[in-house]
């Protein structure tokens, strides 16, 4: 490979990123181009001199997140990792840190609209049949050149012919394409912010949350308790009494119009996450199992038992009353010993999958008797004979027991793998792509930190981590690493449909900025993000609202539920608003006094916390002033009940615009202006 | 105070030897904060409540996040927060979790008046005994770290006991096992110090702190609690870390000196008096000359 | 001061010999100042020393002891402040006072005979009442701000010290002093003890101890006029 041609990725990637010069970085972001230089200097310095030993990782929050660009941003840094070789190393990679505990496991579990579990993909209405479905969800490996690609998401059939196993059980044959009419079809955009805007226009009646502050958590919280108001009837499960609970006496709505909002609400005591035993999976992937600390108290109950008894009321009636499709729900498998009360841990079995008939393999003799609980995904079929609710998650509860049970803290190779310590997805490897540790002859780049190598006597890929690769795969076959692509390759060119903006990330600015793009004014925000026509999606011109504003939580709260522990409360007992020193000075504005901050949308009261954290910055020729404040008080907990403060949500602020890829809002840089309350 | 039976080698206002006194059979504990890599959550603060069974204190927002001015009676540990220019012109957030010291020499033991209610363990561990304690607010004034505080409902003076209750029975102080960054760490005197240094050089080396250090004050003959700093040169910017701490010499003069002075002075007052009366005796009334002729 | 001779029958029986010193009133007020010294005393040494701590016992124990200290030191200081209003022009220095300070050698060596006379007061008892007035106002001042201590801020903290400092040092003086004042009360001058009780001298004593003042009382010139 010559990477000469001026058609190659990295010609055209060497086109694209030669506008970001670092005059044109300081002119974007304000930051000094000495600074950038350095810290530039500082993360590529790994790679001085052609040393391939040394690792940089990147640890990104919603701070990247939370922008309608955010895909371009952790795509940068995915690139960045890929082109400096910081990807599969023990040390490097592109690391998210999360606001929960079990985020990770959310979205393996299908906590997005648009997937099923394990990431396989979710059926659209043009998938007729399963045979189209998987003819469009599988993909075929591109061979260029001598690099071969193991195409490991070629296996895609026998992911999702298990889990309709899995879902449906007996009722999933051959004949009727394992059950696939049962799954709901996909046909438009089901993300946060089109939930409440259909809710808003009287198109979604009714809305269970658990666990879940949606008018606090979501952008736009008017728009938001302005949507509820329309709604038949909501179910909020919770350990406290939540603002979403209690839209219907936001501040700002009167008795009078209280009488008129006809949202009926049924709030239902759940348990705290020390009252109830499962899984959590970890940023790093690793799936561990925690107990329950103690019982519920009162009459809360655990989730799995409320949903067990909607689940089978449900089917109750569509067994006593029929319907248009009672099949769905009449076969799908509830195999749980109680009904009521499903046991997690037999849901994770569930997951983790299971023999349907006698399997053997062919090249180790090994059988598994029907019913017995699957090793791992490499043994999925997708005649039937196998059912797993999870593929990624196959190999956690085997037949020699819970894998995320484990806390072994044995450590032999020193580089943090813990190996025995819960288990990590797939087949508990913990790091991915780890085929990338090595040189192309399979020697690790570093010897110090081995992670996995080419054992030639054994003809095999052994080491302290489990190899993320072909296991008999020779180097001199020159398979890619990238086992997930079908090229073999990381991705620094993303083909057409793999995400929605283009194949190089790009620079936006938000929505709402203080300055025109100045890589290209007329196009100054991302051309793929939508904006709602609603009454309460207003959005704010730099000539009124000067101000940048950007949101976060704090390390003493958490979310909006913390603010009902006085442990908590004492450590910040007031809504803040953090301005640079300067800008409180321009507006006579002193430390600890009440401000307003008002966005197109709404306006937060809190006191202003004047501080030297925050410094005016030079963007673009401006003089920009940024303000912070933290998301974490409503308008109920401890002080809101007790008036100490202006019970006015940090989302009232923040503008109902979302990535067009991940579907997160636009919290960390919209407009606002400032005065005193 | 705990009720953990530790070997005593220093008794406050006692009069007499001290059955511990001297003894080497304990290792010496310490507990190392690396401000550098605390990230100011103020987990420590609510293990801390949670642990010596402290309800939660009424606060207001003064500006900082830092939960309140200085530690209480009640609230032992607190994350004190400085933001701090550097003469570069960069800013550090300077956090500092707040505690007492555990001095080696320790000025509230040596300034307080009542037997036993401050003693100090052969590991280190200095420790208010309440039950003896009579509120006279002694150790506040000689203390070098304003960490003695009155409560004015008990009447007594309370202050962090490193988990004396804990690290009796082996375990570490409630804040090292909360902390979530691992910037608190537990050990022997010598491990801490070694573990410490070596972080300071790290600092040092390779983070461009050439200042930084260890903070183990000598004024005080060392602390059983001590900090990594960035820049160990200027502690003051630590939320006003004294630089070269201290027992304050009139409270030194008032406990050692003063006390000899003054109790002689007594004694030589005593003794004069007497003396004086051996010496020369009651004043006679003299009778008027002529007023009372029968008299002499 | 109501100081008079009196001319009723006392203890010895004579008519006109006995002499009227301290009223009621200058009495009461002495022996209340007295009980609260005593125990600020009493208390202030048992903190003073570990080998006088047991002192506390006897006053009700450690904390017991603590918490009247400063009660009864402010109620001391009142009670000081009431003597002071009752006695100031009586212990105001006079040129009799310089005189007889002079030849103070004598007054220690019990040769009276060869002092210059004295008014209501003498040099050293006026000396003793300024002390334990000055006393009283640092004791009390230093007094709160040790009772107070956290409310002198950190940044002040050299006032703690400094009150530490004071407390001690004026406390240390005034116990001096107090050892002379009961020594020369009881021991020394025999019926000063009793004329603070009972309010009464002879004549012979008065003009003995305080001739100035016998003289003026005899003439029936009013106190406070020896100046």
């Amino acid at each position: 490979m010559t990477l000469q041609h001026p058609r190659c990725v990295f010609q055209l990637l060497k086109q694209q990123y030669s506008r970001y010069t670092p005059e044109t970085v300081e002119r974007i972001t304000g930051i000094p181009k000495d600074q950038y230089l350095k810290a530039i200097d500082m993360f590529t310095s790994v790679r001085k001199d052609g040393d391939m030993k040394k690792v940089a990782t990147i640890i990104y929050a919603v701070g990247w997140t939370q922008h309608t660009f955010g895909t371009q941003i952790i795509r940068t840094a995915a690139m960045t990792q890929l082109l400096l070789g910081n990807v599969g190393r023990a040390g490097g990679g592109v690391n998210a840190l999360r606001g929960h505990s079990n985020i990770q496991g959310a979205t393996d579990m299908a906590g997005l609209y648009d997937s099923l579990p394990g990431y396989l993909k979710a059926p659209t209405p043009a998938d007729a049949d399963l045979a189209a479905f998987l003819k469009r969800t599988t993909p075929t490996a591109s061979k260029p050149n001598s690099w071969d690609s193991f195409n490991y998401y070629s296996n895609t059939p026998k992911f999702m012919v298990s889990l309709l196993k899995a879902m449906y059980g007996p009722a999933a044959t051959k004949e009727n394409g394992f059950a696939f009419d049962y799954l709901p079809k996909v046909d438009r955009d089901y993300s946060w912010t089109h939930i409440w805007e259909d809710m808003l226009n009287g198109k979604v009646k009714g809305m269970m949350a658990f666990g879940m502050n949606g008018v606090m958590i979501g952008p736009d919280t008017n728009k938001n308790i302005n949507a509820l108001k329309k709604a038949d009837w909501l179910v909020v499960g919770e350990i406290y009494p939540d603002e979403t609970s209690e839209f219907w006496r936001a501040p700002g709505i009167s008795a009078d119009e209280q009488k008129t909002i006809n949202t009926t609400v049924y709030r239902l005591p759940c348990a705290g996450f020390a009252e109830k035993d499962g899984s959590m999976t970890n940023s790093a992937r690793w799936v561990t199992w925690k107990y329950a600390a103690v019982p519920p108290p009162g009459q809360a109950r655990l989730d799995q038992d409320i949903i067990a008894q909607i689940f089978l009321r449900v089917r109750d009636l569509y067994k006593k009353e029929g319907g248009k499709f009672p099949d769905p729900i009449l076969n799908l498998t509830w195999n749980y010993a109680d009904a009521a009360h499903p046991s997690l841990s037999q849901v994770a079995m569930e997951l983790n999958g299971k023999a349907l008939a006698e399997l053997k393999d062919d090249k180790t003799g090994q059988v598994i008797k029907a019913g017995q609980q699957l090793p791992g995904f490499a043994w999925l079929k997708d005649d039937g004979t196998t059912m797993c609710g999870n593929w990624i998650y196959s190999g956690m509860w085997t037949e020699a027991g819970s894998q995320i049970q484990r806390r072994g803290t044995d450590d032999p190779s020193g580089l943090g793998i813990y190996q025995n310590w819960a288990w990590s997805w797939p087949a508990n490897r913990r790091v991915l792509y780890n085929r990338a540790s090595c040189d192309p002859d399979g020697k690790p780049w570093d010897p110090e930190r081995k992670q996995v190598w080419w054992n030639e006597a054994q003809q095999s890929w052994v080491g302290n981590d489990v190899p993320d690769f072909k296991p008999d795969s020779h180097p001199k076959d020159h398979m890619g690493p990238f086992i997930m692509n079908p090229e073999g390759v990381g991705r620094l060119f993303a083909p057409i449909g793999v995400i929605a903006d283009g194949p190089f990330p790009e620079h936006y600015e938000p929505i709402e900025s203080p300055i025109k793009n100045p890589l290209h004014p007329n196009q100054s925000s991302n051309p793929l993000v939508k904006k709602f026509n609603s009454p309460f999606d207003k959005f704010g011109t730099p000539d009124e609202y000067s101000i940048v504003c950007t949101t976060y939580r704090l390390t003493e709260q958490y979310h909006y539920w913390t603010k009902n522990n006085p442990m908590n409360v004492q450590l910040i007992p007031e809504p803040f608003v953090e301005i640079p020193v300067e800008l409180a000075q321009e507006k006579g504005i002193k430390g600890s006094e009440p401000i307003k901050v008002i966005s197109a949308r709404g306006t937060y009261v809190a006191k202003a916390f004047v501080t030297k954290r925050l410094k005016p910055m030079t963007i673009d020729g401006k003089k920009v002033y940024q303000i912070g404040l933290p998301i974490h008080q409503g308008f109920r907990g401890i002080q809101e009940d007790a008036g100490r403060d202006a019970r006015t949500p940090a989302n009232l602020l923040t503008p109902a615009v979302v990535d067009p890829n991940a579907h997160t809002p636009e919290s960390k840089g919209f407009l606002v202006k400032i005065e005193k309350a | 105070m705990s009720q953990a039976a530790t070997e005593i080698v220093r008794i406050s206002g006692h009069a007499g030897s001290v059955p511990g006194a001297g003894i080497d059979r304990e290792f010496a504990v310490c507990k190392l904060i690396d401000t550098t890599t605390c990230i100011g959550c103020k987990a420590c603060e609510v293990a801390c409540l949670e642990w010596n069974g402290y309800t939660f204190s009424e606060t207001t927002f003064n500006n900082s996040y830092q939960t309140m001015p200085e530690t209480a009676w009640n609230y032992w540990n607190l994350i004190k927060f400085n933001e701090h220019e550097t003469e570069d012109g960069n800013l550090m957030l300077l956090m500092r979790k707040d505690q007492c010291m555990h001095c080696a020499d320790p000025g509230c033991l040596v300034a307080c008046p009542s037997d036993a209610a401050i003693v100090q363990y052969a590991n280190g561990i200095v420790d208010f005994q309440e039950a003896n304690c009579i509120g006279c607010g002694y150790c506040v004034t000689g203390c070098p770290f304003n960490i003695p505080k009155f409560s004015p409902t008990a009447k007594k003076v309370f202050k962090c006991t490193l988990c004396n209750d804990r690290v009796s029975q082996g375990l570490e102080p409630a804040c090292i096992k909360t902390c979530p960054t691992g910037c608190l760490h537990f050990g022997t005197k010598a491990e801490m110090k070694e573990l410490a240094e070596t972080r300071a050089r790290q600092l040092r080396d390779h983070s461009g702190h050439r200042n930084a250090g260890v903070y183990d004050p000598e004024g005080v003959g060392g602390t059983h609690v001590i900090y990594v700093l960035h820049d160990a040169t200027n502690p003051e910017a630590y939320g006003g870390l004294p630089k070269d701490p201290h027992i304050p010499w009139v409270v030194r003069f008032w406990k050692g000196p003063a006390k000899w002075i003054g109790n002689l002075a007594l004694l030589g007052g005593l003794l004069g008096v007497t003396l004086h009366y051996f010496r020369y005796g009651p004043k006679e009334v003299h009778p008027e000359k002529g007023d009372n002729g029968g008299k002499p | 001061m109501s100081t008079q001779v009196i001319s009723r029958t006392r203890t010895t029986g004579e008519p006109g010999r006995h002499i009227l010193r301290y009223t009621l009133s200058e009495r009461i007020h002495h022996w209340v100042g007295f009980l609260f010294y005593a125990y600020c005393l009493i208390t202030g040494l048992a903190f003073w020393s570990p080998y006088m701590f047991w002192l506390a016992t006897i006053v009700g124990g450690g904390p017991t002891a603590r918490f009247w200290h400063p009660i009864l030191g402010v109620a001391f200081a009142g009670s000081m402040f009431w003597m002071y209003g009752m006695w100031k022009r009586d212990m105001q220095i006079t040129e009799a006072d310089r005189r007889w300070k002079a030849a103070i050698k004598n007054y220690i060596e019990n040769e009276d005979q060869n002092l210059p006379p004295e008014g209501r007061f003498n040099y050293g008892q006026k000396l003793f009442f300024w002390l334990m007035f000055w006393g009283v106002i640092f004791l009390l001042i230093s007094g709160i701000g040790l009772w107070f201590v956290e409310s002198i801020p950190w940044s002040l903290r050299w006032l703690r010290y400094l009150c530490v400092f004071l407390h001690v040092s004026a406390a240390l003086a005034t116990i001096g002093g107090f050892i002379i004042h009961v020594y020369m009360g009881t021991a020394m001058v025999r019926g000063g003890f009793s004329s603070i009780i009972r309010g009464e001298v002879t004549a012979d004593w008065a003009r003995t101890h305080h001739r100035l003042w016998y003289e003026e009382v005899v003439k029936g010139r009013p106190p406070g006029s020896t100046r």
